[in-house]
C-alpha cells in the first residue's frame, strides 16, 4: 500500500462516517442529506458517486442493489456499506491525525493532548 | 394524485436524459434514482421552480463531469463537427454569401433519397443503429456491430454523392434543353450544382464517420 492509498482524504473520511452513522440506510440521498445536515456540505450527486465507486474499488466499501419505488421513477436505490478494510483506514486516518494534532496549539486554544 | 400533479413531479426530461447519456452505465440508474427522489423532496418544500433549478445544477454538474470520461470520443467527434461547419460557413460568406448555397429543394432531393436507399441497401434498424453509436460512446458494442455501422457510412456517404451527380446531370439536361442565352446559363448551372455540393457534404461527414467506427473496431481488437 503506497502513502496515498494509506491515509484517506478528507471527503473520503465524510463519506465512511456518513455510511457508517446511517448504518442499513446509506445510500446516495441519505448519505448526501446527512453531509448538508451535520457539516453543510452541498456536494452534487455525481461528486458523490464518483468518490463512492472509488471507495468501491479501493475496497473500503461495498455495495448492492436495493429495492425500485415509484417516487424514485421505478429505479432501485443502491446501498453502501463499510468494508472491514474500510473501518482499518478510516482508523489510520483519525490516528494519524491525532498524532498531528498532538502537541499543537491555536492561538486563543489550549494544547489538544 | 391527479394525473397532471404526478407528471408535474417528474423532472425535466431532457434534463434527465442528457444525465442518462452521460452518466456511466454502473451508476447511472442509483444516480438518475436519487435525483429523482430528492427532486420530490424540493418540489413539496419549494415549489417547482426551485426543484427544477435544482435538478438543473445537478445535472449539469454532474453530467459535464462524467461526459468528458464517458462521452469523450463523442464530444470530440461534435466539436469537430462544429468546426467544420463553422469554417464551411465562413468559406461561404467570404465567397458570395451565405445564401447562395442554402437551397432547400436541392437538399430534399439529396439527403432524403440517400438515407431512404441506405436503408434499403442495409436496414432501417442497422441505420437507427449507427447513428445511435456515434452519438453514444456509452453503450457496449461489439466489433461486429462497429463493422456494419462503419459500412452504413459508408453506403451513405457513396449514395449522397452519386446522388448528388445524378441529380447535378439532370438539372444539366434540363438546362441545356431550356437555356437560350449564355447569360442565363451560369447562374442555373450554379443552382444545378447545389445538389453536388449537398452530395459531396455527406460523402465527408459520413466518410468521417465510417472511420470513427472503424477506429472503434480497432480498439475492440485490442
Amino acid at each position: 500500500m503506497n502513502a496515498k492509498e494509506k491515509y484517506l482524504g478528507e471527503f473520503e473520511q465524510f463519506l465512511l462516517l456518513s455510511i457508517l452513522s446511517l448504518g442499513e440506510e446509506a445510500y446516495g440521498t441519505t448519505i448526501r442529506q446527512l453531509l448538508a445536515d451535520k457539516i453543510a456540505r452541498d456536494v452534487t450527486i455525481g461528486a458523490l458517486y464518483t468518490t463512492l465507486e472509488r471507495l468501491e474499488k479501493k475496497g473500503f466499501v461495498e455495495s448492492k442493489m436495493g429495492e425500485a419505488t415509484r417516487e424514485r421513477g421505478g429505479r432501485a436505490k443502491k446501498y453502501f456499506k463499510v468494508s472491514a478494510s474500510g473501518e482499518q483506514a478510516l482508523k489510520r486516518s483519525k490516528q494519524a491525525l491525532n498524532t498531528m494534532w498532538q502537541d499543537v496549539t491555536l492561538r486563543g486554544e489550549h494544547c489538544y493532548e | 394524485m391527479s394525473k397532471s400533479l404526478s407528471s408535474q413531479l417528474r423532472p425535466p426530461r431532457a434534463i434527465s436524459g442528457f444525465l442518462a447519456w452521460s452518466l456511466p452505465t454502473e451508476i447511472k440508474e442509483p444516480v438518475l434514482g436519487d435525483l429523482e427522489e430528492a427532486f420530490g423532496d424540493k418540489y413539496h418544500q419549494y415549489g417547482l421552480l426551485a426543484a427544477n433549478l435544482w435538478y438543473l445544477r445537478q445535472a449539469l454538474f454532474s453530467g459535464f463531469s462524467s461526459m468528458l470520461q464517458t462521452q469523450r470520443s463523442v464530444v470530440m467527434f461534435i466539436l469537430a463537427m462544429i468546426f467544420f461547419l463553422l469554417m464551411t460557413l465562413f468559406a461561404m460568406y467570404i465567397s458570395s454569401g451565405v445564401s447562395l448555397f442554402i437551397d432547400i429543394p436541392s437538399f430534399l432531393i439529396v439527403f432524403p433519397p440517400a438515407l431512404i436507399l441506405t436503408c434499403a441497401a442495409t436496414s432501417y434498424n442497422e441505420v437507427k443503429r449507427a447513428f445511435a453509436m456515434l452519438m453514444n460512446g456509452n453503450r457496449s458494442y461489439d466489433n461486429e456491430h462497429c463493422k456494419r455501422s462503419a459500412l452504413v457510412f459508408s453506403t451513405l456517404g457513396n449514395t449522397g454523392l452519386m446522388l448528388g451527380i445524378f441529380m447535378m446531370l439532370i438539372g444539366i439536361i434540363a438546362i441545356g434543353n431550356v437555356i437560350e442565352s449564355f447569360s442565363s446559363l451560369v447562374p442555373a448551372l450554379a443552382v444545378a450544382m447545389l445538389s453536388l455540393f449537398y452530395g459531396v457534404a455527406i460523402k465527408l461527414v459520413s466518410y468521417v464517420a465510417q472511420q470513427k467506427m472503424i477506429s472503434l473496431v480497432g480498439e475492440l481488437e485490442q
